[in-house]
């Protein structure tokens, strides 16, 4: 442990209503998560100098702009941006922020993540995100092939997975019954009913190996927490949840005969540098939140970041380890797949949760060292964070 | 140096025409991934495009079940080939075993009459590539 100043602190944290109908533009929805936020630290709008903007990559840019800004009435700022690396933009504006704050650059910012994936006529994940993912590199290649939504570039890289190490699809069902057994204990989770082993294998098929509890739960809603810096964190009111390290890690690997993409992904090399930066290792850390869109990326982000052998994830998970009174509790608000699939938000408004202590039922009973991950492309770009809510690890 | 808008259409050219190829550098002879638009060791070397053998490996695939958007009709196949000569391309796998396919099995490409690249596994092949990829 190094004994080194945290970067920043995450102060705020506020959501906009949740639905799986029409609430609002993702304008409207972002307006309502900062408002939120802003108020849930105390306060005031006026006090905020930066905002970091992020949206779904499959949303237009437009839908969000940054004349956000405008529309919350915000005075002069220091930071402003519309913070992209797909599924990893609301980990990467959180390390952002955390750069601008601890180099004296900025006091107080807003990070919103707002979405509205389900609308009339999209009623579905299938509808709302059916875009054609270039997986190959050839430009539209993959229209010809029906490749389309991510369940299945995802699907390619489980079965790729699962054929290595030998393993049936049931091997991924353990991962999506852990997440619904965290939901049960969180009134903020969409889908909290109870789900067995069964239950999963009798579900729909969407794309082999992957049922429709394999993918992200789509919600509409926005998310935002408020960062200031480390000296000011404690005259606020709630407890500061501390940034003490963040690492990116995006594999550089066209897919060609050697590597495995699918397998060994970029959430390996942002976790030697998350190691490197904090002076601690995976065995320090006492939960993690992990960007989880489909099964399959909540197993292989454990293996990435050392928290279980390659290939035992799904034993790992299986055997209860991740599970509440687990030794080590994973997306304890049931991440993407029956919490809610608000992206990044999704496990950073639970790090933030379970670092205050306000989990409730859920509540971790070791919280001093979260790991929180954003990921995105299909396996491409990856983000995470380390928070804590000790001032010093 | 080949601009990278050309990259595609070069490719899409020789499919057209009936030949899968790949690129390799010009300097080092590299073969490149479909992904790279150069070799990053000399950026400024044009690219060579050669005809594959047509020869592949099943690298992975996905069965999709519903039908998420035009032109296809489920249950289809999804695979990720790797050729002979390193690269790996996103194809349709058909042919009697395409629901059930082994990783790691011999496939062969071909051009369905529409022209577009499948490929199948080498047992269940009806139509070899033709010349022209070995040329």
């Amino acid at each position: 442990m190094t004994g080194r100043q945290p970067f920043s602190a995450i102060v705020g944290l506020g959501f906009s209503e949740f639905s799986r109908g029409d609430i609002g533009t993702p304008r409207d929805l972002a307006i309502d998560a900062v408002v939120s936020a802003v108020e849930d630290c105390g306060l005031g709008l006026a006090d905020l100098d930066g905002l970091l903007i992020c949206r779904s990559p499959s949303a237009p840019s437009s839908e969000l702009p940054l004349r956000l800004r405008l529309d919350l009435g915000l005075g002069d700022l220091n930071l402003l941006g519309d913070f992209q690396i797909e599924g990893a933009s609301v980990v990467g504006a959180i390390q952002q922020a955390s750069l601008y704050l601890h180099h004296g650059l900025a006091r107080t910012v807003a990070c919103v993540f707002s979405d509205v994936p389900l609308r009339p006529g999209k009623a579905s994940g299938a509808a709302s995100y059916n875009r054609v993912m270039q997986l190959s590199g050839l430009d539209d290649w993959e229209v010809q092939y029906g490749l389309f939504g991510a369940a299945g570039p995802y699907a390619l890289a489980a079965q790729r997975y699962l054929d290595r190490f030998g393993l049936q699809r049931s091997a991924l069902g353990g991962y999506a019954v852990a997440s619904r057994r965290w939901a049960s204990l969180n009134p903020r989770a969409m889908l909290r009913e109870p789900l067995d082993l069964e239950g999963y294998m009798h579900a729909r098929s969407i794309v082999d190996p992957f049922c429709m509890l394999d993918c992200a739960y789509p919600v509409n809603g926005a998310i935002a927490v408020i960062l200031t810096t480390v000296a000011r964190a404690p005259d606020l009111p709630k407890p500061p949840v501390y940034v003490h390290a963040f690492a990116q890690g995006h594999a550089g690997r066209g897919s060609f005969r050697g590597n495995e993409p699918e397998i060994e992904a970029g959430g390996a090399l942002a976790a030697a540098a998350l190691w490197r930066m904090a002076g601690v290792g995976p065995s320090d850390v006492q939960s993690a939140q992990i960007y989880d869109a489909f099964s399959y990326v909540g197993l292989q982000a454990l293996e990435d970041y050392g928290l279980c052998p390659r290939g035992q994830a799904p034993d790992f998970v299986h055997d209860g380890q991740t599970s509440p009174g687990g030794q080590l509790p994973v997306n304890t608000g049931g991440g993407h797949l029956s919490g809610f699939y608000l992206q990044g938000m999704t496990p950073v408004s639970e790090a933030v949760i379970q670092a205050r202590g306000e989990g409730g039922a859920r509540q971790v009973p070791r919280n001093e060292l979260i790991l929180v991950t954003g990921s995105g492309g299909r396996l491409d770009y990856h983000a995470a964070l380390l928070v804590s809510p000790r001032a010093t690890l | 140096m080949t601009p990278h808008s050309s990259y595609t259409p070069e490719f899409l050219r020789f499919v057209a025409a009936g030949s899968l190829c790949y690129a390799r550098c010009s300097a080092c002879g590299q073969v490149l991934s479909f992904a790279q638009r150069l070799c990053s060791q000399h950026p400024h070397a044009a690219l060579e495009w050669l005809p594959a053998s047509g020869k592949a490996r099943l690298h992975s695939f996905a069965v999709y079940r519903i039908a998420y958007g035009p032109g296809q009709t489920p249950p289809y196949t999804v695979a990720v080939v790797e050729l002979e000569e390193g690269p790996r391309l996103t194809s349709a796998l058909t042919g009697p075993d395409r629901l059930h396919p082994r990783i790691g099995s011999a496939l062969t490409a071909r051009f369905e009459p529409s022209g577009r690249l499948v490929f199948s596994a080498v047992s269940d092949a009806t139509m070899l590539n033709p010349p022209s990829h070995s040329d």
